[in-house]
This record gives structure tokens, C-alpha cells and sequence, in this order.
């Protein structure tokens, strides 16, 4: 087993350097000159331009300016930003928390509406329930997420005034105020979600029933639930877990929308705002931000593996 | 192995009235296939609307008339006014062009661009470090942070929308068909091939491609599904297809602070959107059901159960 | 193996009526009548079972013969109701104990499968589940079928099971991953846990030895015989290796794309063979000694037929050299007893007798 952690550790560094080295292909080598969005249009001569761009050394040879900016990703000196006139690490920092808060209650939601949907999908094959789930979750899956925001809004905040329609508050603000503000927007963001891990879910679950130590289970007089429940979702559980791992980065990049949506000050919105302004440091620092929490909650999961998968465990 | 199998490889010498016959039996297979048919059903008038905008509407969509603005659908106008007094279901009309179009050129560029980088993959083991490497780094990246870090980078036009799509599907398609390839590339027919002599090329184009055809056609088609919404996504927050051109996502947006005083400037385009989403996902579903070749052979594989 | 005198006990004592052997008229253990399995396809109806009647006497070894996709797994697998979608069975009665299976609900089936009716299969690292511990997976027929058993009670009956099937040093076995033992020990596997539950009177074995060493195979085979006559259980062995049949078989049912085409006593099956299938069968063993060790291998012309596309009349026919149209067209055959306890389905027996050799010059 620790072999097999440990392979998966090394394996991991060559990932977050691929992946960070295309973070800077995208900031530093695509057509566009930094420099010329931060100081935006205005008419600033050609000189002060040059002296800028020696400043903050995009003058320098593409490799220097690699090997320069590296080391300092890893200490978490992300750069500054002229609008947010600090620290880039401390922005993202400040705004990590709803961003957060989102994702998982948005994960645990999808999870435990999800799962025992595509179970009973599974083991009632082509009854209503499973053909009920089918057809609505191709529906959900359509729907582009920031509509639906807004229906909810339209309904649940408008109509119904229910719940509030944006704005965030934090627990401190007491629980009400916390959890009205998230309601909407973690429904938003998990329905597409609940669509997509019922099916896989289901499929997984047909999958496993279709093996043969299923039926020996069968065949040693063992009951329907405990088929199910003991013998199959046990095996199951990889490829279910694997899609947690998936659903968490789909909430990551789900929240750059749903954000937008609901005035959340996360980190979503954060990248959002900062595109449309060319705050290139930001979005340079966002980006490192989720592809390494992305990449971690892949880890995550590859190592979980070795405790489900008794192969891995005891070779 | 059983005696059809010899008929079915590639390249056995058809004739040409045979080959056609293929193609219409194939065609009716497909159409057999409910999920296809209520997909094709649902996107068949979308793709009227956006081919037969001048037939559907008098209305410019870009006439300014504040006289008339912010009004609740009606027979007039069916998707009512936004807040500039344009009528909306001309705006929504000329948006399905350009959604479409939008969608329909990163789809074929990805598509091209992930056989012949699919291949490659598959095919020579170092073009696969490169390529698989890069690509699911690619993958990597949650939600549209690439597209938006592109788009931010490009400025905004509707090339550069297609762009960053292609760069950020493009990765699927190559593991589909690197996936053929290499399950096609152990069978032994393609090692005869070799021993006869013929070039990589030769046995990638004859022999390999058409076992890619399948799953690749299933991955583009949501792959349009995919485009659609993510173009609908970036103009959303500004940062896809420019306005003042009315795809879908500008309206959404453009309707954003009307929410309460109409809030049907932003239902209507939302509702294309999802149908075409939905018409595409379901003919994928239906693809995928028919071109799994476990369930086309299902007799045949009761028949070595039975035992 | 472990000899009869030191071995743990396997099981209750058997009681006085079982061990009779199956020529004595006890009653019968199990009466398959008309059984009939089908698969609804969209392509069509595979009759996957046919009309299939048999018997297992008390104490018996009845094998059940048949090349792949002659039905002979999904008749073992209707007995115990595990056949698969799309398939159903369709009609037929089996009847256990006074009691017919086909009648019996769910819950009752449960009671009977892995208890006195239970089943091993061909590919043990298929069959067993690789999450879970053998002593778990042997331990959990206990926990269904004598919940009255305490948990240390249970542990060590699991190893008195595993060192009755011949699996050395139990007691570090226990706790193994299903990946972690070989072929051979799988499957002894495989048998504690059709055995567990202590009151098993048939054990369905479907291929049972064909993924094993010839080595294992004849101890799994001694194996069943010594199970045979400790405890009376009767065996449906399930095979397509003749050489198996020869091992231990007591009598033999020969099977042909659904249908029962001869059922006799081994003895009988190997001398004088009534079936043209079987004596095919029988033909393309390769010989070593005699006039036909340096002849080619005979091979049965013609291939199993589609079984959705089935001619009418014989199923054989289009592979048999005696077949004529008016004869062996139209309806199928019966199954008719041509001599004592000896069922061949043919019409012309009687030509097929007086000839057996005609295939000799092709």
C-alpha cells in the first residue's frame, strides 16, 4: 500500500509543474501585452510604457522570467494587484471562505440527494422510478446554470420571498442570515450535479450487479438488501467516489457562475470581475488557486483508493 | 469466430449498391432509437428557426423603438420587448444563428483537431507523453477558468470564443480516440497490414479510423451540447461572443437588471438554450445506445451464456 | 487431502434413508419436469431451455454434458431461479423435498439456496467478491442460514470448513483477500461456502474444474466423491469434459441446443452410446491407442445451430450423418427409454444401432 502511496505522491509533482507551467503559457505568452491592460487605454507614451515593462521585467527572456516567477508561485507570492492594491495571495485568501462554504454544501447536497436515487434507480431497473430519473436528469444536465439562478430567483425570491436573492453573511451574522443567502445558489449549483452523479451512480451500481460474485451472493440464499447494500455498493464505491472528486472541481468552476449570480464575494466572482478588467495578477493567482485545489482533491481520491481496493492495500 | 466476421472488416471490397444500402439500413437503425428520435424532434425546429429567420419575422433585431419598451409577450411579439423596445423574438431568432454558428465552429474545429491529435496519441508513444500530458492538464482546470482566462487574454470577438472552446474540449475528444486507437492497434489485422507493407498511415486512415468513428461521433455530439452552453456561459459574464450581437447569453445578461419588471427578456433565450442542450444530449444518448456494440450483438451474447 | 478418519466433521450426520444409490428406487432427491427457460430478445426468442426433464437420486453424481451454449448453465441456474435478464423462465416444475421450487416466493427461495440446494461456478476469482475476506464471504452463509450460532461458534466452524475442503492452515487463511489465494483454493473456496450451512443436499457444480490444473482438478473431483459418501449429498455436475464424466459421474445427461438428447448411467453412455451427438462426442476424444491414434481428429461437422433460428424437427439434424428428412423433420423428437433406465431422443435408433460405425470411412 505505501508503495502505492507513494508512487501516486511522485506522480503528482510532474502534474502541478505541467499544470502551473501552462498557468504562465496562458498569462505571459498569449497575444495581449499585460502591461498595456493594467494601465488600460490611456494615451501614455511609448517611453513610460518601455520603463513599466522593465520594471516588472517582461522584457526579460521567457525562460529567466519562468525560472524567476517559479520558486516564488511556491511561497505563495502570488504578485499585487493595481485595483485590489494588495497583495494578490491576500485577495484570494480573504475571498476563499464563501467559495467554500459553497462548494460543500453544494457537494454534500448533491451526495445525499444523489446516491440513494441512483441506487434504487439501479436495482428497480425500467421501473417508473427509474425511468422517471432518467428522463429528468437529461433535463437538468440541459439547463444552463445561470438561468436556472435565475428562475429561482424569479420564483423563490420574487414571487415567493422566500429567500433573499444575493448577497452573502456569515455565520457570525447568525444561522438564519448565513443559511437563507446560500439556499438558492446551492440548489443552482447542485441540480445540474444531482443529475449527473444519479447516472452515474445508477451506472455504476448496473455495472457491478452484473458480476458473477453477484450472483453467487444470490445463489448462497443471501437477502435482496443485503446483495445490494453489502456486496454491491461496496464495489461501487470507486467509481462513485471518483465522481465526488469530480463533482467538488465542477463546484470549483460551477461557482465562477453561480457567484455572478448571486453577488457572492467569492472567488468565482473574483476571477470573473478580473477578467473583464485584464487584473491579470489575479487571474494569473486564481488560477493557481483551483488547478492546486483541484489537483489535491485528485489525490485525495487516487490515495482513498488503496482503502476501498483491498488489492491495493495487501498486494 | 463465427462466419459474418469475415464480412465485416474494413476494406473486404463492397460494392458500391451494397454501400449504399449499408447507409440506408444504418439510418433506419438510428431512427429506431427513441432517445435519437425525441432528440432530433426537439433540435429540428431550432435549426429551422436559426436557417429561416427572415421567413419567421418582420422585425429587426436591433430597431430601437423606446416607445414600446419593456413589454409582456403577445401576439405581436411573442417574446415581448427589452428595455430598448426591440422585439425579442427577433433577437432571440438571429441569436440562435449565432449561438449555433459559434457552437457548430468549435465543434467541427475540435472534432478535426482530436482524431488527428487522437491518433497521433495512439499511435506513436511519444507523441502520446506530449499530448496525453498537456491534455489532461487541461482537463484539470475546473469550469470555464481557461476559456475565461483566454478570452480575457484575446479580447473578446467570436473567433476567440471558438478558440477557447476548441482548448478546452479538445482534450476529450483526443482521449476518445487515442482510446480506439489503441484498442483497435493490438488486434491482428492491423499487424498484417504492417507485414504487407503498408505505410502508418495507410493502415491509421483504413483500418483504425473507422473503429473511432463510433464513440467519436457519441463525444462530438455532446460536444456541441457542451459548446452551446459554455458559449452561453462566457457572454454571460461578459466575456464571450461581443454585443451588441444578440446571442443568447448577451440577452440573458442584457436582461439581468430587469429581472423583476421583465423577466421574460431572460426566460425565453434561456429556454433555446436548454432545448438545444437537451435535443443534443438525448441524440448523444441515443448514439450511444445504438453504436455500443454489446448491445447490438445481444443475442449473441446470450447465446454463449446460456452455457 | 486429508484422509476420511482425520478430517473435522463436514456436516450433521446423515440421516438414515440417504446413501442409497440410485438403482435401489429410493425416492428421488430432485425431479426437474419440462423445464423451460427463454431469452426475449430483440432479435427473437432464444429457448435457451427446451423442455428440459431430469432427476438427481439421493447420494447420486449426475453430470450434465453439452458443449458451450447448449443451455446446460442456465438450467443449472433456473433451479436455483438466478437466471438473468431478459431471460424467464417460462414454465416447468422442480421438486424438492415434496416441495416445487418454481412455487415457492422469494423469501422461501432464500431459505433454500445455500442451504439445501447451493451452487459452485466455474470461475472462483469471478465468483468471489474481492472486497471482502474469505472467512467473511464463508461466514456470511452462517449468519443467513444459522443465525442461531454465536459469533465465536461461527469463526470456528468456517475453519473446520476451509480444513474439510483440503484448504492447509485455515486459521491464517481466514482473514485472505479472494486475490491473494490460487486457483485451486478458491474454489475449495467456493465449496466450503456451499457447504456451510450444514444441510446441503444437491451442490450444483457448473464447471467446476475447467479453470483449474489437472491436478486440482482430480482433487476437487475426489473431493465431491468424498462428500458423496460421507454425507450422501447428491451432485449435479455441470461440464463439458467427458474425461470428468468418466471420473465420477454416476449417470449422465447429455445436452444439445436446449433439449436432453440421451440420459443414462456412465457405464452404459461410454459402451454403448444410443445418441449420434454423443457418439460424435465420444469419436472426438483423441485416442491413444488402437487403429484410430494416427487418424485425424474427428470433429462433429457443422456448428451448434443459432438458437434463435432453430429448423424444425431435430435439433441435430443438420450435423448427422443419419438423418433423413421425412424422419427427423417436423416435430422434435420424444425422449423414449430404449432399455432400462437409458433415454435416447432419436427416430431412428434403431438404424443408428445397427450402424454405429458408418461415419468410420468419412
Amino acid at each position: 500500500m505505501w508503495t502505492y502511496i507513494l508512487r501516486r505522491l511522485l506522480a503528482f509533482i510532474p502534474t502541478v509543474f505541467i499544470s502551473v507551467t501552462l498557468i504562465f503559457v496562458f498569462t505571459r505568452l498569449l497575444p495581449g501585452n499585460p502591461v498595456w491592460a493594467l494601465i488600460g487605454d490611456q494615451s501614455v507614451s511609448a517611453d513610460k510604457i518601455d520603463e513599466v515593462v522593465r520594471q516588472m521585467g517582461y522584457d526579460r527572456p521567457i525562460w529567466v522570467q519562468y525560472l524567476e516567477w517559479l520558486p516564488r508561485i511556491f511561497v505563495g507570492d502570488f504578485g499585487y494587484s493595481v485595483f485590489y492594491k494588495e497583495a494578490v495571495f491576500d485577495v484570494i485568501v480573504g475571498r476563499f471562505p464563501v467559495t467554500f462554504n459553497l462548494a460543500i454544501l453544494s457537494l454534500i447536497v448533491t451526495v445525499v440527494v444523489a446516491v440513494p436515487i441512483g441506487i434504487i434507480a439501479a436495482t428497480r431497473q425500467n421501473s417508473w422510478i427509474d425511468n422517471f430519473s432518467m428522463a429528468t436528469t437529461t433535463i437538468w444536465i440541459s439547463l444552463p446554470s445561470f438561468w436556472l439562478g435565475f428562475l429561482f430567483i424569479i420564483f423563490f425570491s420574487v414571487v415567493l420571498r422566500w429567500f433573499p436573492s444575493s448577497g452573502y453573511r456569515e455565520m457570525s451574522f447568525g444561522f438564519d442570515a448565513w443559511f437563507s443567502r446560500l439556499v438558492l445558489p446551492v440548489l443552482s449549483l447542485s441540480l445540474a450535479h444531482i443529475a449527473l452523479l444519479v447516472r452515474m451512480t445508477r451506472s455504476s451500481m448496473l455495472d457491478v450487479l452484473g458480476n458473477e460474485y453477484i450472483v453467487t451472493a444470490r445463489a448462497k440464499g443471501l437477502s435482496e438488501h443485503k446483495v445490494v447494500y453489502k456486496h454491491a455498493l461496496r464495489n461501487a464505491f470507486v467509481s462513485i467516489i471518483t465522481v465526488i472528486g469530480l463533482i467538488f472541481a465542477l463546484n470549483l468552476g460551477g461557482s465562477i457562475i453561480i457567484e455572478n449570480v448571486y453577488a457572492l464575494p467569492g472567488l468565482g466572482q473574483l476571477v470573473a470581475t478580473a477578467a473583464l478588467r485584464r487584473d491579470y495578477a489575479i487571474i494569473e493567482g486564481s488560477m493557481l488557486y483551483f488547478i492546486l485545489v483541484a489537483l489535491l482533491v485528485n489525490l485525495a481520491i487516487d490515495i482513498s483508493y488503496t482503502l476501498i481496493n483491498p488489492r491495493i492495500r495487501y498486494g | 469466430m463465427d462466419d459474418t466476421g469475415v464480412a465485416s472488416l474494413p476494406g473486404t471490397g463492397a460494392t458500391a449498391r451494397s454501400m449504399s444500402a449499408r447507409w440506408y439500413r444504418a439510418l433506419r437503425l438510428v431512427f429506431r432509437n427513441r432517445l435519437f428520435a425525441v432528440g432530433v424532434l426537439i433540435l429540428l425546429p431550432l435549426i429551422v428557426m436559426a436557417v429561416g429567420v427572415s421567413s419567421l419575422t418582420s422585425y429587426d433585431p436591433t430597431t430601437i423603438n423606446t416607445s414600446i419598451k419593456l413589454q409582456a409577450p403577445s401576439l405581436n411579439h411573442p417574446f415581448g420587448t427589452d428595455e430598448y423596445g426591440r422585439d425579442l423574438f427577433a433577437r432571440v431568432l438571429h441569436g440562435s444563428q449565432i449561438s449555433l454558428r459559434v457552437a457548430a465552429a468549435a465543434t467541427i474545429v475540435m472534432a478535426v483537431l482530436g482524431i488527428v491529435l487522437g491518433c497521433l496519441a495512439g499511435f506513436y508513444r511519444v507523441a502520446d507523453a506530449v499530448i496525453s500530458r498537456i491534455g489532461d492538464a487541461l482537463l484539470n482546470f475546473p469550469g470555464l477558468i481557461v476559456g475565461i482566462m483566454v478570452m480575457a487574454a484575446l479580447g473578446q470577438s467570436e473567433r476567440n470564443v471558438v478558440l477557447s472552446m476548441v482548448i478546452m474540449y479538445t482534450p476529450r475528444i483526443v482521449r476518445v480516440v487515442r482510446a480506439s486507437v489503441i484498442e483497435v492497434k493490438t488486434i491482428d489485422f492491423v499487424d498484417a497490414a504492417r507485414v504487407i507493407g503498408a505505410s502508418d498511415l495507410r493502415i491509421l486512415a483504413s483500418d483504425i479510423l473507422p473503429h473511432t468513428i463510433a464513440p467519436l461521433v457519441v463525444q462530438v455530439t455532446f460536444g456541441f451540447a457542451w459548446a452551446i452552453l459554455v458559449e452561453s456561459g462566457l457572454s454571460f459574464l461578459g466575456l464571450g461572443t461581443p454585443p451588441p450581437a444578440p446571442s443568447w447569453g448577451n440577452i440573458i445578461s442584457d436582461g439581468r437588471e430587469f429581472i423583476r419588471t421583465a423577466p421574460w427578456i431572460m426566460v425565453f433565450p434561456g429556454l433555446m438554450i436548454s432545448l438545444a442542450v437537451m435535443g443534443l444530449n438525448l441524440m448523444g444518448d441515443g448514439l450511444r445506445d445504438i453504436l455500443d456494440p454489446r448491445l447490438r450483438n445481444a443475442a449473441r451474447r446470450i447465446e454463449t451464456s446460456v452455457g | 487431502m486429508p484422509r476420511a478418519g482425520s478430517r473435522p466433521q463436514l456436516d450433521e450426520p446423515a440421516p438414515a434413508h440417504i446413501g442409497a444409490s440410485s438403482t435401489d428406487g429410493a425416492s428421488p432427491l430432485m425431479r426437474i419436469k419440462d423445464l423451460r427457460t427463454y431469452f426475449h430478445t430483440e432479435a427473437g426468442i432464444v429457448k435457451a431451455v427446451d423442455g428440459v426433464s431430469l432427476t438427481v437420486a439421493q447420494g447420486e453424481i449426475l453430470a450434465v454434458v453439452g458443449e458451450s451454449g447448449c443451455g446446460k448453465t442456465m438450467m443449472a441456474r433456473s433451479i436455483l431461479r438466478l437466471v438473468p435478464h431478459p431471460g424467464r423462465i417460462v414454465s416447468g416444475e422442480i421438486w424438492l423435498d415434496g416441495q416445487d421450487l418454481m412455487k415457492l416466493g422469494d423469501r422461501e427461495m432464500n431459505m433454500v439456496r445455500g442451504n439445501a440446494v447451493t451452487m459452485v461456478f466455474q470461475e472462483p476469482m469471478a465468483s468471489l467478491n474481492p472486497v471482502f475476506t474469505v472467512g467473511n464471504q464463508i461466514a456470511e452463509v452462517l449468519v443467513a442460514h444459522r443465525p442461531e450460532m454465536g459469533r465465536g461458534e461461527r469463526d470456528h466452524r468456517v475453519i473446520e470448513l476451509m480444513a474439510a475442503v483440503g484448504i492447509a492452515s485455515p486459521e491464517q487463511r481466514i482473514g485472505a483477500y479472494p486475490h491473494q489465494l490460487s486457483g485451486g483454493m478458491r474454489q475449495r473456496v467456493m465449496i466450503a461456502m456451499a457447504l456451510a450451512g450444514g444441510r446441503t443436499r444437491l451442490l450444483i457444480a457448473d464447471e467446476p474444474t475447467t479453470a483449474l490444473d489437472v491436478t486440482i482438478q482430480a482433487q476437487i473431483l475426489e473431493l465431491f466423491q468424498q462428500l458423496q459418501r460421507s454425507i450422501g449429498m447428491s451432485v449435479l455436475l455441470i461440464t463439458h469434459d467427458l474425461g470428468v464424466v468418466a471420473e465420477i459421474a454416476n449417470r449422465v445427461a447429455v445436452m444439445y441446443a436446449g433439449s436432453i438428447v440421451e440420459y443414462t448411467d456412465s457405464d452404459t453412455l461410454f459402451e454403448s452410446p444410443g445418441h449420434p451427438y454423443t457418439m460424435g462426442l465420444l469419436r472426438s476424444l483423441p485416442q491413444r491407442k488402437g487403429a484410430t491414434r494416427k487418424a485425424p481428429l474427428y470433429a462433429i461437422p457443422g456448428s451448434v445451430p443459432n438458437l434463435l433460428d432453430l429448423p424444425p424437427g431435430c435439433k441435430f439434424q443438420s450435423r448427422c450423418a443419419h438423418a433423413v428428412a421425412a424422419i427427423c423433420g417436423g416435430d422434435e423428437p420424444p425422449l423414449e427409454e430404449i432399455s432400462a433406465g437409458h433415454w435416447v431422443r432419436c427416430r431412428r435408433i434403431e438404424h443408428v444401432r445397427v450402424d454405429p460405425r458408418a461415419e468410420a470411412g468419412r
